[in-house]
């Protein structure tokens, strides 16, 4: 049994001490503790990552650390919601997110032709501006590229993209599938949609994605999961690994509680009763904002890996 | 009283800056009616949509008439009165000009390009099927009544996802535009307001792209920056009746003054608007109506009280008035600059 230990701060104190403290101090400090370990461990016994998470991620500064991630190797799959792409693209194209407040005058900032996601604020010009590109892009590939998957289209995205921040460069150029299921859920779907009444024989097949989506990591020997918020993100990197006997690590980091019975809410240990993660998986779900939990995690798996030779960053 | 102030030198400037940019410039005069006093000056045409507006013309010759419904007389007249300029946007009015004119004329067909935006769905949109007016392009190029022969189409101005002209125009008429004179773009070119800035150097880079690919074939770009012109050449110039707990009445109202402010949420900026800080005033039109507010939040450099000005900017495209509560129609002013400096980008 392990005890309690006050966690004070100390001159030249990394992340990797930081989050060694808060092993001891209980609570979700210790699960967030644990979810660090975790993420050494699947890259350090050489599993395949899936790495999933929510529109919100992509609206926060937490796109560039994803970016990053996939540039280092430590996540071999990404799932999102199309919100994420649109504004991961946004940002490789210059747009500037604001932050603002969230207790807002929402009408006032309709006015402003802005629209609010917590305490971050986008523009309704940068939903223009994407369209522009969005069109045009399609326009581009159509020719050459009809019917594709999603993660294909995706690639074709990532490729023309010139941002080191931007997770669909850096996938695109190092081949990690980038899945959005739910690629109609914004308004990449819009664009979608209309780029078919142009063209009615172009489409993107998401059931031809789920295909690769289920063969992508089956003959792996290890896969790993970590789930940033909940949703269609969530539930297919889980759904990706039943067929092929549940993930070996699990780490969720969400906001919402179990006892709604939502897929956001549900825990490691829920997904173990499906069969989704593996019973002796190394798992661990804690409960708080990605935002600040998610840095902590993956700066502490990066001093690690770095530490133990794993790991090279110029 | 109210009333809206139009600069000649903003203006000009305005219409210069579009110009250098295509090869003939038209005014669509329904945009602002008043502007015409100022680019008449100029070598601009002037596009007219109804018999009423013809009356308050005159200059005929650099008329192009958009025709949408007149009947055989009204047609003999616009051409007896020397209108040689005519847009039609479907068959039927098609052959009736043509059947119509003894002399020849200058024709422009109205052409239904492939929608770029979602947003178009719920409205009709004008125009002949491009696959049509193609084939009509080739049946009128041989026709003893048609002197120059071009087609028009328009985008949606406030929409920067509309801008991909080149490649909408070469897929639509590519086939045609070695019989065409003239390629007219019309719904104009977009201004900024508070809760819209769309990036122009794109928009203008499209254009010159556009006129490049055109002149290359022979072809001439005639532009209708309607509401690049006229928004940002008009103030409008509103006094403060009453100030209470951050709401302002002025002495305008949406309904008389700006229409737009409800019909397509153009919000307009505000001299002396400073983002975020500031005082924080409700802008009311003077009716009790709930949608009479031009303003719903804009933090001003000052305070306001009975007997200040309020300036909004970029208020000369559709200013139109309504009758509605009785509201008097406000008059424009011409002067020949205003006393502070607008940037309409």
């Amino acid at each position: 049994m392990e005890y309690v230990k006050d966690v004070v701060w100390r001159r030249k104190m990394s992340v990797r001490d930081l989050v060694e403290a808060l092993g001891s101090v209980g609570f979700q400090a210790t699960e967030l503790h644990k979810a660090a370990k975790i993420m050494v461990k699947m890259k350090s016994e050489g599993a395949k990552v899936i790495l999933t998470f929510t529109s919100n991620m992509g609206t926060s500064g937490l796109r560039g650390l994803f970016a990053q991630l996939v540039k280092l190797g430590l996540v071999d799959v990404l799932i999102t919601t199309a919100g994420a792409l649109e504004e991961d693209v946004m940002k490789a194209l210059g747009e500037r997110f604001y932050i603002h407040r969230f207790s807002a005058d929402d009408i006032e900032l309709h006015e402003l032709g802005m629209n609010r996601v917590g305490n971050v604020l986008i523009s309704n010009d940068s939903y223009a501006r994407f369209e522009a590109f969005i069109t045009r892009l399609i326009e581009e590939i159509y020719p050459s590229k009809r019917s594709l998957t999603v993660s294909e289209f995706l690639r074709e995205v990532g490729l023309r993209l010139n941002d080191e921040n931007s997770f669909l460069y850096q996938a695109a150029r190092r081949e990690v599938p980038v899945f959005c299921p739910a690629i109609t859920d914004g308004a990449l779907g819009f664009h979608l949609f209309m780029a078919r009444e142009r063209h009615p024989d172009f489409g993107v097949d998401v059931v031809g994605d789920f295909g690769r989506m289920i063969l992508t990591l089956s003959q792996e020997d290890r896969k790993g999961v970590i789930a940033l918020g909940g949703g269609v993100s969530k539930h297919h990197a889980i759904l990706m690994t039943l067929l092929s006997g549940g993930a070996d690590y699990a780490i969720y980091i969400t906001t919402s509680t179990q006892f709604s019975g939502s897929m956001s809410g549900a825990t490691t240990s829920e997904a173990k009763s499906w069969g989704k993660i593996k019973d002796d998986s190394d798992s661990v779900t804690v409960i708080g904002d990605a935002t600040i939990l998610f840095p902590l995690v993956a700066f502490y798996a990066i001093e690690e890996l770095v530490e133990r030779g794993l790991l090279k960053v110029s | 009283m109210a009333r809206f102030i139009l600069s000649r030198r903003v203006a000009l400037k305005q219409y210069h800056m579009a110009r250098e940019h295509c090869d003939a410039l038209a005014y669509s005069y329904k945009t602002n009616p008043v502007l015409w006093e100022v680019l008449r000056e100029t070598d601009s045409l002037v596009g007219v949509s109804s018999m009423g507006s013809m009356e308050r013309i005159g200059e005929t010759d650099r008329v192009i008439y958009y025709l949408q419904g007149e009947r055989r007389d009204e047609v003999k007249s616009l051409l007896g009165s020397g209108v040689r300029w005519f847009i039609v946007d479907n068959e039927p009015e098609l052959r009736n000009l043509l059947a119509s004119c003894d002399e020849r004329i200058n024709l422009l067909l109205r052409v239904k390009m492939r929608e770029h935006t979602i947003y178009t769905g719920k409205h009709f949109v004008y125009g002949i099927d491009w696959r049509r007016a193609g084939e009509l392009v080739r049946e009128v190029r041989g026709s003893p009544k048609v002197e120059q022969l071009g087609i028009h189409f328009h985008r949606k101005t406030q929409n920067v996802g509309e801008w991909s002209l080149t490649e909408d125009v070469s897929e639509a008429l590519g086939d045609v535009l070695d019989l065409i004179d003239w390629v007219n773009m019309g719904g104009g070119i977009p201004v900024s307001y508070a809760n819209s800035k769309p990036d122009l150097n794109t928009v203008f880079r499209e254009i010159d792209e556009l006129r490049d690919y055109l002149n290359a074939r022979g072809v001439k770009l005639m532009m209708e920056p309607g509401r690049f012109i006229a928004a940002p050449s008009v103030i409008l110039e509103a006094e403060v009746l009453n100030v209470y707990e951050g709401n302002v009445i002025l002495d305008c109202s949406i309904f008389n003054a700006y229409m737009d402010t409800y019909l397509l949420n153009i919000r307009l900026p505000v001299l002396g608007e400073v983002e975020g800080r500031g005082h924080r005033y409700l802008l009311k039109g003077r009716s009790p109506d709930s949608l009479d507010i031009l303003r719903y939040s804009v933090y001003l450099d000052r305070e306001l009280k009975p007997g200040d000005k309020v300036i909004f900017l970029n208020a000369g495209a559709y200013n139109f008035h309504t009758e509605f509560n009785d509201m008097p129609k406000l008059r424009t002013e011409i002067v020949e600059d205003f006393p502070f400096e607008v940037n309409a980008q």
